[in-house]
């Protein structure tokens, strides 16, 4: 059974996981149906799409995706496979469309994704219209530009799901009056199960010794990490997570650092005055001075710290997710400011990053060991003996990743009861 | 200024080659100007316009000024680099070699470019195109083979591959 792939015991402080979970194409295959199409999925942000008919396709928790701006400003996102014969309407990364038209036998959708044209459609039956062949879509919901969709009907809205979440969100977009997703996005694969990716995205554990080149050439910038401090970790329900800390680092969105030049320290204080006038003391502090980490459950991660970076993964297999990655900015940052970002965001992420390499590394060595059977368990116990004293605040503590388990512990549950045979027999 | 044909710059991009691929990275950081770059432009990036779209704009995959290149070979250079600790075998292939333009005293090469990097049991092979900025250096020593004299004010690499998909990170100089 599902549920018993993770061994949770409580406050006795031992927390583990079967290796299994990470390598199994069933517990994969389960994982779609129960984790990924019950979720409310990352899709992208509104900026990517700001004129009527700019789309973009991608694939999200498995699904080809087209998200388009109609004619009427609103944003769909739509199944991008024709209703006939299952043909893709849309084969490239992104553009401007007044409609989708599948090559394969001609059938044409407008941009809300209703179908509008078939050749030849005078030999089908009456029974046939064009209402019913429609593309058919999944749910969709926003919150600040940020779009999800959702697969099942069942799954509460997204405001509900997002929950606490939503207000680490709004600390992102109130940052300036229109945030953008930059052009140019980073994708690359790694060799590993999904959760892997979710868990390294959580973790403040491995930060000292797997990325210990690149505090190092913080250290040669004349960054002082040893002035890294910590700050809350809150579990915000549902398996998201955020954790707070300061980093050292300038911060773009009005935090000057030493190691910047000073002729962009006036245009960080005006930014922080205006936030201040704005949102007051208490708010504005968060935006201007605290980094953090905010996880989604299952596959979104957004750090706001050093520059906001964007992060979502898709699984392909039990062994190999691609993920995806973008630079959200304020639009009228000026250059200088908008150089600095870009620069603290290569410096550590990306394929060609000074840290990011060195997680891949990591996970593809994780999942490589995963194929040893005798190996059955993986260790997510740090810091559980304490994880409800609100006076132990460690980043490195693994009460995040716990969050994520417990949260993916529950959705595979459910598919636990839906094949329980008596609860079957029950039922007829 | 010595006049840079082909075969000059030829000779300096295969010594560049060479460079990376015995990983004498310091020589290779030294072949940059003072205010030399390396740019990888995404690859989503508009193959038309990579070559000159402003790196310092809008997200690269690597956009490095001189001080981020040495902090790059740095890096390398640290046995905790764990994704190249051990080191990849790379090895470039440089060709179709054309002297593109000319302006004052710098000259931009056009080339192809084809590493093949061994690690971990894996064989990733990189694809794409290349443009050298080259220089004379200030104060060259006039050196009978001219290539000596020549130094890189901007490396741009455009890959022709639409993801990272089937290969690995760019966790070495590619």
């Amino acid at each position: 059974m599902h549920a018993q792939l993770v061994d949770d015991q409580g406050g006795n402080g031992l927390f583990r996981v079967r290796t299994e979970a990470f390598r199994s194409p069933a517990i994969f295959r389960a994982e779609r149906t129960l984790v990924f199409n019950k979720s409310w999925l990352y899709v992208g942000h509104a900026s990517e799409i700001p004129l009527a008919g700019n789309f973009v396709t991608r694939s999200v928790g498995g699904h080809p995706v087209i998200m388009v701006r109609g004619r009427d400003g609103g944003i769909r996102v739509l199944f991008n496979t024709c209703a006939h014969q299952s043909s893709p309407v849309c084969r490239v990364p992104n553009g401007t469309a007044k409609f989708f038209q599948c090559f394969f036998h001609g059938w044409t959708y407008d941009t809300d994704g209703s179908l509008i044209r078939v050749p030849g459609d005078s030999s089908y039956s009456g029974k046939f219209t064009k209402a019913q062949h429609g593309l058919a879509a999944p749910r969709v919901g926003s919150h600040r530009g940020f779009v999800f969709m959702c697969s099942s009907p069942s799954t509460p809205p997204l405001a509900d799901y997002l929950g606490p979440a939503r207000d680490y969100l709004d600390l992102i977009a109130d940052q300036a009056q229109e945030m953008v997703v930059l052009p140019g996005s980073h994708k690359y694969v790694t060799h590993a199960n999904w959760k892997m990716v979710t868990m390294n995205g959580n973790d403040g554990y491995h930060v000292a010794t797997t990325h210990a080149t690149y505090l190092k050439y913080l250290r040669d910038e004349g960054v002082d990490t040893g002035a890294r401090r910590l700050g809350r970790r809150p579990n915000l329900g549902n398996g998201h997570t955020a954790s707070e800390f300061f980093g050292g680092w300038g911060r773009p969105i009005a935090r000057w650092a030493p190691y910047w030049s000073d002729d962009v320290k006036p245009l960080l204080e005006r930014k922080s005055a205006e936030l201040h006038d704005r949102f007051g003391q208490q708010r504005a502090h968060l935006m201007t001075e605290v980094d953090r980490n905010l996880i989604i459950f299952p596959n979104l991660v957004i750090n706001d710290h050093s520059s906001i970076i964007i992060r979502t993964w898709d699984p392909v297999s039990a062994g190999k997710v691609v993920v995806t990655a973008w630079c959200l900015a304020p639009k009228d940052e000026g250059p200088k400011l908008r150089a600095l970002r870009l620069r603290n965001y290569l410096t550590f992420f990306g394929p060609g990053g000074f840290a990011t390499p060195d997680d891949v590394e990591a996970l593809n060595g994780v999942q490589n060991s995963f194929r040893n059977e005798a190996m059955e368990w993986l260790d997510v116990s740090k810091g559980a003996a304490t994880e409800d004293d609100p006076d132990v605040a460690d980043n490195a503590d693994e009460n995040q990743l716990r969050a994520f388990w417990r949260r993916w512990q529950s959705d595979m549950a459910a598919g636990d009861r839906d094949a329980d045979p008596r609860r079957v027999a029950a039922d007829a | 200024m010595p006049e840079l044909t082909r075969p000059v710059v030829e000779d300096f991009l295969y010594h560049e080659a060479e460079l990376i691929d015995s990983w004498r990275l310091r020589e290779w950081a030294a072949c940059f100007r003072e205010d030399g770059q390396y740019i990888v432009p995404t690859l989503d990036a508009d193959p038309e316009t990579a070559m000159d779209l402003d790196p310092f704009a809008m997200l690269c995959l690597i956009a490095d000024d001189r001080g981020l290149i040495d902090a790059r070979v740095d890096r390398l250079e640290n046995i905790r680099a764990h994704a190249e600790s051990p080191r990849s075998r790379v090895t470039h292939v440089v060709a179709n070699v054309r002297v593109a333009a000319s302006d004052g005293d710098i000259v931009d090469v056009l080339s192809n470019l084809i590493v093949h990097r061994w690690r971990h049991d894996r064989l990733d092979t990189y694809v794409g195109r290349c443009r050298h900025r080259l220089a004379v250096r200030d104060g060259a020593s006039r050196s009978p083979d001219p290539a000596v004299d020549l130094c890189i004010v901007e490396r741009r690499v455009v890959l022709d591959l639409e993801s990272l998909d089937p290969v690995g990170p760019l966790s070495f100089i590619l």
